[in-house]
Order: C-alpha cells, then structure tokens, then sequence
C-alpha cells in the first residue's frame, strides 16, 4: 500500500523472477501431484519407492518447492504484510478508484464521524488527517506466511531426516537377548536388487561360461530347487525360469522378482553349499567372509552359512545387489516376554506385548514393555513392536506361588528373568532337565531353588510323561496321524463328511498334524489328480507348517493303507512318503535336542512338582507348555522428529489464522469542500468484490440515502 | 487311597445326573414334533425376554437379538424371514438341526449358481445335494480350465465362480454353527455356548459347575418347548434362562454391556431412519426451490426440509452415539463406521451453513448426498455394518483424532463437490441468466463460487490438520511419520490438489468455472482416497 516506488527486488531480477513465480510453485504442485498418482501405480511399495519416492529427482521436486514456497512467502511478506502492518493509509485517489470493492459517497460529515460509525460496528480505527483505516482480525494476514513457512520446515527437515535417520529391525526370540540391528537382511527381498534385468543377465552370461564361476553356481542351484509348477517340458525348474525371463527382453510382471527372490532364498543362500573356493575363485571376498571361512566348515551355524553365502553373492555382482548391513546396538535387548491375546471367540489378536530388558543400558532397563502404538525409547532408539512369527521350541508357563500372591509367568530353559510384580525378583530356569529353578528375591539372603520337575527336592513320580512317548522322534517334533479316510468321499448333508461307498472312487484323507503330541491342525487330502485341483481352491486351508498329498492308497477294503507325502512349506526338500492305516501316526521329523526336552511335558498334563525346602518358602509351579515365538521390532533414531513436528504445528497454525480469522480492512478519505465525499475501499479475507455486512452497516449509518448492493447478502440470503 | 477331586465329585454328582438326564434329553428329542420355523406371533411374550439375553460373539458382548440379526443377515442378508424377527427364525434353527436344513434361507446372488440350485434362496439341504454340488464344482473347474487356455472371462485371471462359491459356504457354515456360537454361559474371558459345554463335559475337559448346570437345564427346558411348539413353556424357560445367566454374570463378575442399548439399536436401526429423514428433506428442499415462486406455503417448505434433515442428523448422531458406547471406542474404525460418521459431518457441515449463511443449497446437496451415502453403506458388500472388535493397530486414541478430523474435512468436500456441480451446470445452461426454471432458483454463479470457496477453507485446514494428525500416528506405531503407503500419498495428492485451488484462486484470480472444475477434480481425488484406494492399491491402511 505504499506509495513511494519500490525499491529493485530480487524477484524483479530476470535470472530470479521464476523462482517467485506463481506460475511455478502451481505447476510444481500439478507435477508433484502427478507423478505421485504415478508412483502409487507401481506395486510393491518398495520398487514405487525405488523408482518414484526416493529417488533424486523426486526429492529435488519437493525440494524445489519449498524454494518457491520460501521465495514466495518472502516476496509476500515484503510487498503485502508488512506495509499492511506499516503504511496504513491510502492516500491516492487511484487507489480507491480503481480497487474492488470500491465506492465515492457523498458525505459531509468529517473523518471523526466516520471513524465512530466503524467502531460502532466493532472495526478498530487508525486516522491520519483526512485518512482512515478500519480493520478487523488483521492478525490473519500472518496465516498465509506462517502456513508457508510451516511447511518449508517439514520438507527441509523431512528431507534431511532422510541423510540421518536410521531404521532397522530386531529379531529375538522370547528368553534371548541380541545387540544386532539388521538395516538390510541377508535374505533378499525384491527391493535389494537395483536392476532384476542386469542381474539375472549377468548371472546368465556366466552360466554360459565354461570355467566355474558364481553364475553357474546360482543357475546350478536353483536347477536343483524344486519346482512347484510342475514339470516343465524344457526341462527347466522354475527358478531358472523365472531367471531367463527376468532376463529377456519381453516385459514381465515384478512379482517375478519376488519369486526369483524367494526362489534364490531358499534354494541357494540357505544351502551349505553355495559358497565354494572354486567358484568363487575370482571373487573378492569381504573381510568377514573370510573370518567366517576361517572358522570348521562343522563349526559354522545356519546363519553364518547364510551370511556367507549373502556376502559372497553381494562380492560377486556388487552391480546389482544391495549391501546386507547389520549394526552392533551398543546394547543388548533382551526379550523376558512375549504375550498375544485374542478377542474373545475370535482368531482376531486383542493385543501383542513385548516384556523387555535391556541389562547393559545405564541404568540397566528391566520388563519395560513394546506394543503396538505405545513404544519404548532407549539409549535414543524408538522401539515399535511389528511382528510375532512363531519360533522354534516351547516355552514353560509356569505359576510363582507365596509371595505376594501366585504370579503367572512364562520362561524358557536357559533363561533368566525378572518375575512381574515383584520388584527386582528373578527366575532363573536351567536349560537342560531336570530344570532347576533359581528365584532370587531381594530382601532374602539366600536364593531360592527347586527343581520344576523331577531333580533332587521333586516328586519324580508324578513327572508327566509325554503324550506321544510311543511315537519315535515325536514329542514337539511334528507327526501326523491318519483321522479319517473316506474311499469314496461324499459331503453328506450336516456337512458331515463321509463315503458314498467302500470302493476307491474318490479317496481322501484327513490328515492331522500334531506337534508335541498336540494337533496343531488337520486337513482333508485327495486322491483324484481332479479333486486335489478343486479343493485346493475350495476348501478354507489353513496355513500349515506342512503340506500333504495322498499318493496312493494300497491294499483291500477295510484295510486301506495310504501313501501321504509331506513336506515343509516352502522346503526345498523333496517330500517324503509315510504309509499310514487309519489312526495311525508317525513321526515326521526327529525332535530337536531342545525339543526332546520340552516333550517330556506334556501339555494337559496334571500341576508338575514344586520344589522347596519348606511349605512357607515360595514355589514355582509348572502349568503347561506353550508356543515360543521371536518378537520383531522395528527401531528408528530420527533426531529430526521434534523439527518436523514443530513445522507441522506452525503449518497447521497458520492455516488456521488464514482461514478462521475474518480479517476485514477499510480504507477511507474524507474529503471535506464543495463535492464533499467519502472514499472507500476495502480488503477481505475472502477477496470478494464486494462490500461485507459489517463495512455497509457502518456505510448505511454514514450514508442513510445511499444504495449499496451486497454481494455477501445476496450470497446469505441466496434468494 | 481316596482319589483326587473325590469330594468335589460326591458334590456334584446331582448335577452330572442332571447333565446325564440333559444330555440324554437332548439326544431324545420328541421325533416326528416339527419344530416351526420361524415361530409364530404366540412366541413373541417368550421371545421379549430373550432379545436382551448377553450373548458373547466376536469379541463383544451382545444381546442375542443382535446375534439373531447379524446371523440371519449373515445367511440370507434380510432382517427378517416370512415377516418374522430374526429371534424367531434364529431360535427354532439352532434347536432343530434337521429342520434347519430344510428352510431356504441361504441366499444365492450369482445367476449360474441359482440356476443351478433352482433358487435365489436354497435351504441347506439343497447346497448338500452331492449332484448339485458337484455342478457347481464343475462350473468352477469348466472356468478354471478356460482360464488355464486364456478363454476365460473371469476379470484379474481369478476363477469368477470362487467368490460366489465362497460366499455360499460360508453362509451354510453359519448355520451350521449357530448353536455352537450362541454362547450365553458367561465367563471372565471366553464365553461357552450350551453345545460347547456339554461337549466339554462330556469330554472330561470341564469340571461340572452349578452355575452352568443351572443354565443348561433351562436351555434345554427352552429347546423342549421349541420343538413341541409350546410358547407358554418357551416363556418361562426363557425367562429363567434369562435369570440364570445373569446370575451367572453377577456370581463371576463379569461386565457387561447397555443390552437394551444393544437391542434398540438393533430394532431402530438409526442410520437407516437417517436416510428416510434425508429423502423427506431433499423432497422439502427441492420442492421449495421449485415452486416457491407458488408462495409462502411452498417457501416455508424449505423449513421442513431443515427440520428433516436435522432430525436426519439427530438420527445418524445416536447411531454413532449407540456404537460409541457399546464398542467403547469411537465409531472409526471401518469403512461402515467412517462413511456414518462422514455423512453425520457432511450434514453438520451444511446445517451450520444454512443456519448461518441461510444457503438452501447447502441443506438440498445434504439431504441427497446423505440419502445416497446411507444407501451406498448399506447396500454395497465392502461395508460392513457389523460392530467388531479393534485390531491392535488401530487401538489408539490417535484413531479419534486422525479419522474424526479428516472425515470432516471429506465432509466438507462433498459439500463443495455439489456446489461446484451446481455451478457448471448452471453455468453451462445460461448462467444467472438461464431459462430452465430449476436452474434459476439455484443462487447466483457468484454466490455459488463464493459458498464453494468458503467450503473448501474450512475442508483445507481439517485435512491438513488431519494428515498430520496421522503422520505423527504413523510415527507412533510404525516409527515413521511418512511412508509414501498409498492411502497417505493419495491424501497428499488430494491436499495438493486442494493447495492448488486456494492458490490460483487467490493469486491468479481463478474464479467461476475453472476454480469450480478444479473442486470437481479435488473430490474426485478425495472419493480415491477413501474408497478406491482400499480396492485398488493394498497397503497399511487396507482396513480404513
């Protein structure tokens, strides 16, 4: 509103102008918003994030916007708030003339009047001589800035909360304890491959190779892993498959890279024998590979083979395959507890807690607890609980009785941990029969201990014996037993299954797996090649640990003997064939060392024994047997978070202050002489063209002769 | 040696003979003595005590009318079977197995398989019929076989045929187990229904408790009257099954729920009454922008039409109100719950407007749109009207905040959506200046623009208010405010789309038509978040 000419800003220079442009901040809005829509097109997330979300160019679009956004929010301060707040009046006649809305009264009263009619309508009156300003919620003016400047602090701080924020998971299981951050697994997803075509052509360029090398390795491999669309004419397994198509020059869907991933999973960096010195030969191996080689082939776990075999591959195409990165927390997580309950009568989970301690941390961190929405900060890393897949082994639910009342609680062998309710107490369980029990309380000289069955102080007669016992190798190893078989199966009505007649028209069996001597689940499996397709589609089938077929049934009505093959989901293992009559069961794999020890509780089993020197010391009671689950939880560090929020807050502020002010300014002059007038002009929050109700009530009072029309009644009235 | 339990044995021995008595009752029933389904008007006194019977079901506490209606909605989506309540029809079936099978209640949609169970409604023994069974299976393996060869005309290479297949099983597996989850013997954690329980005592798996014992001999003096068609015993056995398990709440203190809150919900069906209200309004509203030019009478219609569409409102507010407190949390969690509570919003919104600005058109686009959502919630299979328990990831007090904010704001654009419709259309037959006569009574384009600006500046701010509300729920659970999951990213697109609008109406003076066409394309965007992206492009926020 200033009159003098405005000094040469930086958005009048030609090589900056666009950078103020409002040209430019609404395309950048239209292209942000455009390949957006694009990138939630792309499926899986991951690869819309590879392609779109986190790539530079998208991040520049936003940090380019946020430029303009700053430009503009400056250039808008400059030239429109601060003279609002600063040069009040307008003291040219252009300036009343030519603005909407506008008005030239015949007035003859003086400035005073017209300031009194405004304030008599709520407005707060500034006069300079013949000049007046009138305004209400001018404070609104800011909200756009405000706004502005809000969101320019969430992009930046957002943007540079990508270079320092880290985020990674840990996978323990209930009674264990890591300080390993995994950021990238060693198993590989879809994701970790930056391009599926390159890969999968290089590794097929390799195969072709007549010397040994990584490719022919892989190709190798996944030739021997099975093949779960059946046979296939080219005498290529699926893997090798997916490979040559992946490598191809057709386009292909993405799953495909999933699928090879998995198929590279579990076919080739899961096995012991993918990593070898002549095919590795040229291949420079990482210095952890090495230590790991350094070590007994024997000696060598499950996951350092695995980890092998991923840093090997990693040194072999490094072109193509993200680096696996695993992090020392600097401190250790341990996970006393795993609880999940379930709403009643439903398979729908009411909660999943995680009872965790960390005791390296200063001060040392005992059964805090992670759940989903209420997560646990440590050592400056957030905790949020993610998943709950079932482990291996079995946990022992056992009951703490006179202290200060029974605590339930459960515990695996080996495991040490703090008993709930009872400051600073600790169990402690043996891992190895007979499961002695130490439970040290504060306060008590002495510890306590016992056994949880059997051992010195227990009733080793009333030990419970494992259900399964005549099964070899069962206990919580898996077995099945034959439930049912139907030689000519029928659903009858009641939906009661059952057999049109004894003769093989169409077999099926119910086969029941069962773990610990437990059944876990049961389903129904068919002879016909036509049956097995239908019902695989039809019927409900749970997800199971194991899958069944029926291969043959032999013999003579009644007694049918049947051929079921079972395999481990997702194994690459060929399956294996069990004859079974009708009840039967077999053992489907050995237990476990730590298994055969938990069978020998069987899960219905009567309270076992207690054991204590005295009635009135306190008793740790088994109850039964439970499913030990890994808890995965996801941690971040992202130091930015208040940063952002404090954007968020003044964005949303400012919107507010735009939208909810009613921000009304007035200009006046009044010209006193022989043409007396008033001169108006005015400036809302809505940029109407037309006067509001509470600037013409203040005219009308001025003005009682004048018409004026009202672009807001007619609006209101709407007549 | 005196064996374990043996004085809890002697204790109870009465009533193992009574189960005994029970158990063999129930394998004895009267053969021949047709249980009557549904039963008739003479059943009602007896079924009145039953209707706020707590029976436990998914997770909730709930009085068996409501279980009667979401089974019998469940089997063949009606609330009723030859004019009869849900209790009746639900009652006689869990009793009679072998008449259950016999009523053709099982509702068939897909045309094929009608045709081949002769029926759009197909009693469980019609389902069972192995040649019939096998038909539909193979329908199912013909399409399967054309799919394999590409000549299929299932839509995504999935088997047309499985969907519908499913759903008939499922509905057949729900009256299959209507008695085994009628579960009315009340306990701290998991309820047992009267099958249950004996099954479990007949297996040794439960100790005999007198409580129990006492409820199972009225279920079972209930069952008898059933099948014998003895509505003055069904009336006493009902209420003494009613006595029996309330006792058994108050000796195991157990909470319980409003059940006759439960109930009357269930009977008024609120949001159902809400759409009659809203139809009543739009029929007031349309007919005095109409015929106003007729006189007063026809002007002041336009305040019946308010008076409708408030009542509309009061309706869809107890709904809410009825649901808040029987699930203890906000009504948000699912598409049903969030589209009620948008509708609520949306006709707040309005009403406020009208209150304030006196803007017909604010009630008129109301009342319709409010019509159509409740008819949509109700008739459209991905609603779900069914009030379920909260899965952990939404068991936050972010919920409320996060979904109550942005529900608002897509209330407001649904709003705005009308107006800016309201615009072009009159814009493009002549304007202010326009001869078709429904035309004319809209308010001016200018006044139009104007109201569709002022629904926007209060729908911007909400959604902006809302997607950080998320983001810092998102960091909550998931550990980051922003993780580009579709839902998120489609509410980012919708808010640049709103962001783009405010701009060049300000800055560039877009005005009219064109801001008009860009808050056509802003609810275009606003609908994608909410509906399509749920159907369309799975991600974390699946279930919203």
């Amino acid at each position: 509103m200033s009159q003098t000419a405005s000094p040469k800003r930086l958005w009048h220079i030609t090589p900056w102008k666009w950078l103020f442009s409002l040209k430019i901040g609404v395309t950048l809005l239209v292209v942000l918003a455009g390949v957006s829509i694009a990138g939630t097109l792309i499926s899986p997330l991951d690869r819309a994030l590879a392609l779109v979300y986190y790539t530079a160019w998208y991040k520049s679009l936003l940090l380019l916007l946020a430029l303009t956004m700053a430009c503009a929010t400056w250039r808008n301060l400059v030239e429109v708030v601060m003279p609002a707040f600063r040069d009040r009046f307008q003291k040219t006649e252009a300036a009343y003339r030519k603005r909407k809305p506008g008005a030239a009264l015949r007035f003859e009263g003086s400035v005073a009047d017209v300031a009194t009619a405004f304030r008599a309508h709520g407005f707060r009156v500034a006069l300079e001589g013949e000049f007046g300003y009138a305004w209400k919620g001018k404070i609104g003016r800011l909200g756009a800035p405000i706004a502005h400047l809000g969101l320019i602090g969430v992009l930046v701080s957002g943007f540079a909360a990508g270079m320092v924020a880290r985020e990674g998971t840990v996978t323990v299981l209930e009674g264990e304890e890591t300080r390993t951050l995994v950021i990238v697994p060693d198993f590989l997803a879809a994701g970790q491959i930056r391009d599926w075509k390159g890969f999968c052509q290089a590794v097929n360029r390799d195969r072709k190779d007549s010397s040994l090398n990584p490719g022919k390795q892989i190709w190798k491999m996944l030739g021997e892993s099975s093949d779960p669309h059946g046979e296939d004419p080219s005498g290529l397994s699926h893997g090798q498959n997916l490979l040559l198509s992946l490598a191809g020059d057709e386009k292909v869907p993405y799953e495909y890279a999933g699928e090879l991933a998995k198929e590279l999973n579990n076919g080739v960096l899961a096995r012991r024998d993918f990593y070898t010195p002549e095919a590795f030969k040229s291949v420079s191996l990482p210095t952890e590979a090495e230590k790991i080689l350094a070590r007994e082939d024997r000696t060598r776990t499950g996951d350092e083979m695995l980890r092998l075999n991923r840093l090997a591959l990693e040194a072999a195409y490094p072109k193509w395959i993200k680096k696996s990165e695993s992090v020392d927390l600097g401190f250790t997580i341990r996970c006393d507890d795993f609880r999940v309950s379930y709403h009643p009568r439903t398979k729908m989970p009411s909660e999943f807690v995680s009872t965790l301690s960390c005791p390296d941390t200063v001060p040392p961190i005992v059964g805090q607890t992670v759940e989903v929405n209420r997560s646990l900060t440590i050592n400056g890393w957030t905790l949020h609980q993610t998943s709950y897949p079932e482990g291996p082994g079995m946990r022992f639910a056992v009951q703490v009785r006179d202290l200060k009342g029974p605590v339930d609680l459960e515990i695996s062998p080996g495991q040490t941990r703090p008993v709930p309710g009872l400051d600073g107490a600790q169990l402690a369980l043996e891992a190895q029969p007979p499961y002695a029990w130490t439970l040290t309380v504060p306060g008590q000289p002495e510890p306590f201990k016992g056994t949880l069955m059997g051992g010195a102080m227990g009733d080793r007669s009333s030990a419970p014996t494992a259900a399964t016992a005549s099964v070899p190798g069962a206990g919580a190893g898996f077995s099945i037993r034959a439930a049912q078989f139907e030689p000519d199966f029928v659903v009858q009505a009641g939906r009661k299954f059952g057999s049109r007649s004894q003769a093989l028209n169409n077999p099926a069996l119910c086969v029941a797996l069962l773990q610990g001597g437990q059944e876990v689940s049961s389903s129904w499996v068919f002879g016909k090649p036509d049956m097995k397709d239908m019902m695989r589609n039809m019927m409900h089938q749970k997800e199971s640990a194991w899958e069944f077929d029926l291969v043959r049934v032999t013999g003579e009505a009644p007694n049918y003997q049947m051929v079921v093959s079972a395999k481990k989901t997702g194994s690459t293992e060929a399956a294996r064939e069990f004859t079974l009559t009708v009840g039967q069961e077999v053992a489907l794999e050995a237990a476990s060392p730590q298994a055969t020890a938990s069978a020998s509780v069987a899960p219905t089993a009567p309270p076992a024994t207690t054991a204590s020197n005295s009635s009135d010391e306190p008793k740790v009671k088994l109850v039964g047997k439970v499913p030990a689950y890994y808890t995965i939880l996801t941690l971040t560090r992202n130091p930015l978070i208040p940063v952002i929020y404090g954007g968020s807050v003044l964005m949303m502020f400012g919107l507010l202050l735009a939208f909810l002010v009613k921000r009304q300014e007035v200009w006046f002059w009044v010209r006193p002489g022989e043409k007396a007038s008033l001169l108006v002009t005015a400036h809302y929050r809505l940029a109407r063209d037309t006067f509001d109700r509470g600037t013409l009530g203040a005219l009308r009072t001025l003005c009682p002769n004048e018409k004026f029309s009202s672009g807001e009644e007619a609006e209101n009235g709407a007549e | 040696m005196r064996p374990p339990f043996a004085g809890f044995m002697s204790f109870f021995r009465p009533f193992l003979c009574v189960l005994l008595l029970i158990a063999v009752g129930v394998e004895a029933a009267p053969v021949g003595a047709a249980t009557p389904i549904p039963l008739g008007r003479e059943w009602d006194a007896a079924l009145k005590p039953l209707a706020t019977l707590p029976v436990q079901d998914t997770g909730f506490v709930r009085s068996a009318l409501t279980y009667a209606q979401t089974r019998l909605m469940a089997i063949s989506d009606k609330n009723a079977f030859e004019h009869r309540p849900a209790l009746a029809v639900i009652l006689p079936m869990m009793v009679d197995s072998e008449q259950a099978h016999s009523v053709a209640l099982i509702k068939v949609e897909h045309p094929e398989l009608g045709r081949i169970f002769g029926g759009k409604a197909i009693s469980l023994n019609t389902f069972h019929k192995m040649d019939l069974y096998e038909k539909m299976g193979n329908l199912y393996r013909e399409e399967e076989s054309r799919l394999r060869r590409g000549e299929g005309t299932s839509g995504g290479g999935h088997n047309k045929y499985l969907k519908p297949i499913n759903q008939i099983e499922d509905r057949a597996d729900t009256i299959d187990k209507l008695a085994e989850d009628f579960a009315i013997i009340p306990a701290k954690d998991s309820w047992l229904s009267p099958a249950q329980l004996l099954q479990k005592l007949r297996e040794g798996g439960q100790a005999p408790d007198a409580v129990d014992m006492q409820i199972l001999q009225a279920w079972d003096d209930l069952c008898n009257a059933i099948r014998t068609n003895n509505p003055e015993a069904g009336a006493k056995a009902a209420e003494s099954l009613r006595l029996r398990v309330f006792d058994a709440v108050a000796a195991r203190q157990v909470a319980l729920p409003k059940l006759r809150l439960d109930a009357f919900y269930q009977q008024l069906q609120p949001f159902k009454v809400s759409a009659f209200f809203y139809v009543f309004a739009a029929l007031c509203y349309g007919g005095a922008m109409l015929f106003r030019q007729m006189g007063p009478l026809w002007r002041r219609l336009q305040w019946v039409g308010f008076a409708f569409l408030a009542l509309g409102l009061a309706s869809g507010v107890l709904g809410i109100g009825c649901r808040w407190i029987l699930a203890g949390r906000a009504p948000l969690a699912n598409m049903y719950e969030s589209f009620t509570f948008a509708t609520a919003g949306m006709v707040l919104v309005a009403l406020v407007f009208e209150a304030i600005q006196r803007n017909r058109l604010a009630g008129f686009s109301a009342a319709v749109l409010g019509f159509v959502f409740m008819i949509v919630a109700h008739k459209l299979p991905i609603f779900d009207s069914k009030i379920n328990p909260l899965m952990p990831a939404l068991d936050s007090i972010w919920l409320n905040y996060h979904v109550v904010t942005i529900m608002l704001s897509y209330s407001a654009f649904a709003l705005s959506f009308v107006v800016a419709l309201a615009y072009l259309v009159k814009d493009s037959f002549g304007g202010d200046a326009t001869r078709l006569a429904p035309l004319k009574r809209l308010p001016s384009l200018g006044s139009l623009d104007i109201f569709n600006y002022k629904v926007i500046a209060v729908g911007f701010p909400l959604l902006t208010i809302g997607i950080v509300l998320g983001a810092v729920w998102a960091n909550t659970a998931w550990g980051r405010p922003w993780g580009f999951d579709p839902k998120e990213t489609w509410s980012l697109i919708t808010w640049l789309v709103y962001a783009a609008y405010l701009h060049v109406r300000f800055l560039a003076g877009w005005k009219g038509r064109r801001a008009a066409i860009i808050a056509l394309i802003g609810f275009a965007c606003v609908l994608f978040t909410y509906v399509g992206v749920n159907f369309l492009l799975p991600g974390l926020h699946s279930y919203a």
